[in-house]
């Protein structure tokens, strides 16, 4: 029917269903109208009223009948034969619950972790931020500094609703107890949260007057403390025991300094989302002060900001930066905030919808074995007028049955496993703790169910709606042989092979990864070694002496504990970052400045690369004598001398260094590269300078290298700091180098564990798909392998041409696979360490495995084809 | 009684269609015009005619609404709507067409 007459007579089929009741009525009372007009007009006519009803209603043809013609035109009720096909699928599965088990896990484990892949995704990919118009708000890719912000603010005005700067800073807090506590802060500028929508929910907002400067511009070092103070909800609860009478109170400030006074909380749930800028993870800052420093165009470099920006409506990212200038590189903080993990995130999903395609086939494989042990039946029932219609649409009632209990059973499965996965998941997800079961994910599982039942139902419903019913009724319902059906199923099981090959590529190349981060070289020895960070407020230590002291007098007290070996301090450590980790461009003698130079800049006490065990390649580590002012020396890396100085010796050698004014400074010695951000990253070239040329405050990062486990010495180390400096220094961080290089290999663990999993249980399906059509196709091929036999083929024979078929359907699968792993790995790339993306080993070792997973499917089915006694194989006939 | 092989099939539509062409009726009318019209060559038995009715609305080609007839008695009348009209055409084109080829073929002269 043409679309406009059924949109047409809607409202009528609509009535005829709901007022079902009403409709019957008025067929009642328009039969009945013609039966008195017919009665009148008998009557009329001389016959006597009994009579002429009489004739009435056989002229009709009885009113009751008419009645049942009438309903019988009526358009089928969709709903009522939807229900009818569900009971009549329910009772098929119920006669057969081996399969329905079957089928409902694999769909269930299909779904299951797809769902999970795909909440994390949500959580961390496709969720708007937390913001007032998220989606129009940009980061400036690069830190600026006040006058810069200010610049940039009021030159693109045409282009940004507002624009706000943060910092987020640590800062140590003294406790009553005399310890002292880490707190992240966040130095913003007042526009900053009522730009993002952020309020408070006790006290009050920041006013324009707390961000105005007072009396001098105070010098970049250290950070302004802000005169008032607005806590996280969070902070107020931990610290504060939520009492609403902190308002006004004064927080500790450093050195005994009184702090900024309180002045309000922020509402619950409120949290700054920060991308990485090599420091680290940024925290979450739990106290917020006003950047009150004005224009301060004395620090124009002091750059330290993150500067945001709402778009204009209508106004593009592109608009935006040609507004912006050249100085500045906006990207949109979504954007910046997830690139890192997006190919990762990505090519994981990539790897579970495989492993939905795979649960799905098999599913399908095994729906076709089934109609074509049913062949016979649906093609009696053809025979027998049954349209091709409805057998298409029992087979996706059936599909549909199959696919709604496996959602929610694999809804359950994923509810249970985002739970596991969260335990394991690398803390380089932003968001992944907001990782949940919404509308989105129980959309996607819904879609995903729906998308399988139609995948599942189509093929076998294909199938049997062109049953070849006379060759079905005249063959007795043998199956006819490898007919359409196995052909099909073949094609099934081929994709099947190909998808799961391309997932075992890709875990085998993450084992690979995995194995290459095991033995990568860091440039230490991580093991014996305790390292953690004692944090202090730089107040009083601006003179380099007091700072040199201080530091000293720690150093000693560490290295007096029984056990205690060596001792190391820096402003980061290999695996730790935390110290200027900036860039600073570099240059030789012999080279021109070159401004895409750049490279870490450590600096370390004497004793660090001691206490590392990071080996010397030439000239000598620091001495004390080294950290007396004015002497500007450096050991760089064996990278950056390869470098610089290829085919010659480094020693005595000069480097520019602009911090930001030039600076040069002469190498004494060569070192063994050290992994200072990422154990899958070599990172950038490292000059390491001296504490006393290069430091700033007393926030270290100290590595002892002891006797015995060194975890043993952490309660000993806070004990001896505390009692050094009571309330001035925070350690945190405290752990043996042995779990950072662990915890640097989570990501990939992580990756390589899921992806692992996802292969597993595709090779397995693919394997279990294979035997499934070998065997049905050796039922098939009894009466065949029968005659073989008879006429003298040896049982060896008949196994290697079960077996023959099997490898030709991997080999198909495996040649696809092999084709599009190659292509589709190229995802991976930013996951792999040290291997490239078509790593032959990797591929050639997969291939084999995979013959293997072959070659176990087929054994079963080819050995029962090589025992088949001819004379039973023959009755069959 | 209500054999639609009394009826070249299809045409009891047809008769229908262009009855109620000439204006709404309600299901009595039409039988006794379907009646009036064809005679006594057509045999429309009324047990056919309310099905094909019925069909007819779920087909979108008569609309019906229930008024009161001329004897003051609520009826279901009948009317052609907008596609019912286009129907109309269509199948009386067709008609008109099988007509004269079968009596072309009829009147071919034997040898």
């Amino acid at each position: 029917m043409p679309l406009a007459n059924w949109i047409y007579t809607l409202p009528l089929r609509l009535r005829t269903i709901f007022r079902r009741r009403r409709a019957e009525l008025e067929l009642d009372d328009e039969l009945r109208f013609h039966l008195e007009q017919q009665t009148a007009q008998l009557v009329a006519r001389g016959l006597d009223p009994s009579a002429a009803r009489r004739q009435a209603r056989l002229m009709l043809g009885g009113l009751e009948q008419s009645k049942e013609q009438c309903r019988d035109v009526r358009p089928g009720n969709f709903a009522a034969d939807l229900a009818q096909d569900l009971a009549f699928a329910a009772r098929i599965l119920r006669w057969s619950p081996a399969f329905a088990i079957t089928a409902i896990l694999t769909i269930a484990l299909g779904i299951g972790a797809a769902t999970a892949i795909f909440s994390v995704t949500n959580a961390v990919l496709l969720r708007p931020l937390p913001y007032r118009g998220a989606s129009r708000l940009v980061l400036a890719a690069d830190l600026l500094s006040n006058a810069y912000y200010y610049d940039l603010r009021d030159g693109a005005r045409a282009a940004f609703d507002d624009m706000a700067a943060v910092m987020v800073f640590r800062a140590v807090v003294p406790r009553e107890d005399g310890s002292a506590e880490r707190i992240s802060k966040g130095f913003v500028t007042v526009n900053f949260l009522p730009m993002l929508g952020g309020h408070t929910v006790l006290g009050r907002d920041f006013s324009a007057a707390d961000g105005q400067p007072h009396g001098q511009p105070p010098p970049p070092f250290p950070l302004p403390q802000g005169s008032v103070a607005i806590l996280s909800h969070d902070y107020f609860v931990r610290r504060y025991g939520a009492d609403p009478a902190v308002l006004g109170r004064i927080m500790p400030g450093p050195a005994g300094a009184p702090g900024p006074r309180i002045i309000g909380v922020l509402q619950p749930g409120f949290k700054l989302y920060l991308p990485e800028s090599g420091l680290g993870p940024q925290p979450s800052p739990d106290v917020w002060i006003p950047n009150n420093r004005g224009y301060d165009a004395p620090n124009r470099e002091g750059l330290m900001l993150r500067v945001t920006g709402a778009l204009r409506p209508g106004v593009s990212l592109a608009a935006a930066q040609s507004q912006a200038g050249t100085r500045v590189r906006l990207e949109s903080w979504h954007t910046a905030l997830t690139a890192e993990v997006r190919p990762a995130l990505l090519a994981l999903t990539g790897a579970v919808i495989f492993l939905l395609l795979i649960a799905c086939a098999n599913v399908a494989s095994l729906m076709l074995v089934r109609v074509s042990v049913r062949e016979r039946e649906l093609a009696v029932r053809a025979a027998l007028g049954a349209r091709a219609g409805r057998l298409t649409r029992q087979l996706l009632a059936e599909a549909l049955l199959l696919c709604a209990a496996g959602t929610l059973l694999g809804l359950a499965f994923a509810w249970a496993g985002i739970r596991e996965a969260l335990a394991l998941a690398p803390a380089n997800l932003p968001r992944l703790e907001t990782t949940s079961i919404d509308w989105r994910v129980l959309l996607f599982a819904a879609l995903a169910g729906l998308a399988e039942a139609t995948l599942i139902g189509m093929l076998p419903a294909w199938r049997a709606a062109r049953p070849d019913i006379m060759q079905m009724l005249r063959s007795a319902g043998r199956p006819a042989g490898l007919g359409a059906a196995a052909f099909l199923r073949s094609g099934v099981v081929i994709a099947e092979v190909a998808l799961a090959f391309v997932l075992l590529v890709g875990s085998g190349l993450m084992f690979r990864s995995f194995l290459a981060l095991l033995h990568t070289d860091p440039g230490f020895d991580p093991h014996g070694l305790l390292t953690f960070l004692a944090i202090g407020d730089a107040q009083g230590f601006q003179q380099p002496a007091r700072r040199m002291a201080f530091l000293r007098d720690l150093e000693d007290r560490l290295r007096a504990i029984p056990g205690v070996e060596s001792v190391g301090a820096a402003l980061g450590l290999p695996l730790s970052p935390g110290g200027p980790a900036y860039g600073i461009r570099w240059s030789t003698a012999r080279l021109p400045a070159d401004p895409s130079r750049i490279a870490d800049l450590p600096t370390v006490l004497p004793g660090y690369f001691e206490t590392l065990r990071a080996r010397m390649l030439e000239g000598r580590a620091f001495s004390e004598a080294d950290n007396a002012a004015g002497r500007n020396l450096a050991v760089i890396d064996q990278s950056l001398a390869a470098k610089a100085f290829p085919g010659q010796s480094a020693m005595g050698k000069r480097i520019c260094i602009y911090i930001p004014d030039p600076t040069w400074l002469e190498v004494v010695g060569v070192v063994e590269h050290q992994r200072l951000h990422a154990l899958a990253d070599p990172g950038l070239d490292q000059i390491y300078m001296m504490d006393g040329f290069w430091g700033i405050g007393i926030s270290r990062h100290w590595a002892l290298r002891t006797a015995g486990d060194p975890a043993r010495y952490a309660a000993t180390v806070r004990a001896v700091i505390a009692k050094f400096a009571p309330g001035r220094l925070a350690v945190t961080e405290m752990q043996t180098m042995d779990e950072a290089v662990r915890r640097a290999q989570t990501t990939t663990r992580f990756q390589l564990l899921l992806i692992g999993i996802f292969a597993a249980i595709g090779a397995l399906l693919a394997g279990v798909g294979l035997y499934g059509v070998l065997s049905s196709a050796v039922r098939q091929r009894t009466a065949e392998i029968g005659v073989r036999v008879a006429l003298g083929a040896a049982p060896a024979n008949i196994f290697r041409l079960i077996v023959g078929q099997g490898l030709a359907l991997s080999a198909a699968g495996m040649a696809i696979g092999f084709a599009a792993a190659a292509v589709l790995t190229r995802a991976m790339r930013g996951m792999l360490v040290g291997i490239t993306a078509t790593d032959p080993a990797t591929f050639a070792a997969i291939t084999v495995f995979f013959v293997a997973v072959a070659a176990v499917a087929c054994w079963a089915p080819a050995s029962h084809a090589a025992r088949l006694d001819p004379t039973v194989a023959l009755r069959e006939e | 009684m209500s054999k639609p092989s009394d009826l070249v099939q299809g045409t009891l539509d047809l008769l229908i269609l262009k009855i109620l062409a000439l204006g709404p009726q309600h299901g009595w009318a039409i039988s006794q015009r379907l009646q009036q019209v064809s005679a006594n060559v057509l045999q429309v038995s009324d047990g056919s005619l309310y099905p094909a009715l019925h069909k007819l609305e779920f087909a979108g080609w008569i609309t019906a609404e229930w008024r009161t007839s001329d004897l003051g008695r609520r009826a279901k009348f009948y009317s052609l709507t907008r596609l019912g009209r286009k129907q109309l055409d269509k199948q009386a084109a067709d008609w008109a067409r099988l007509a004269h080829a079968i009596s072309h073929v009829v009147s071919l002269q034997e040898d």
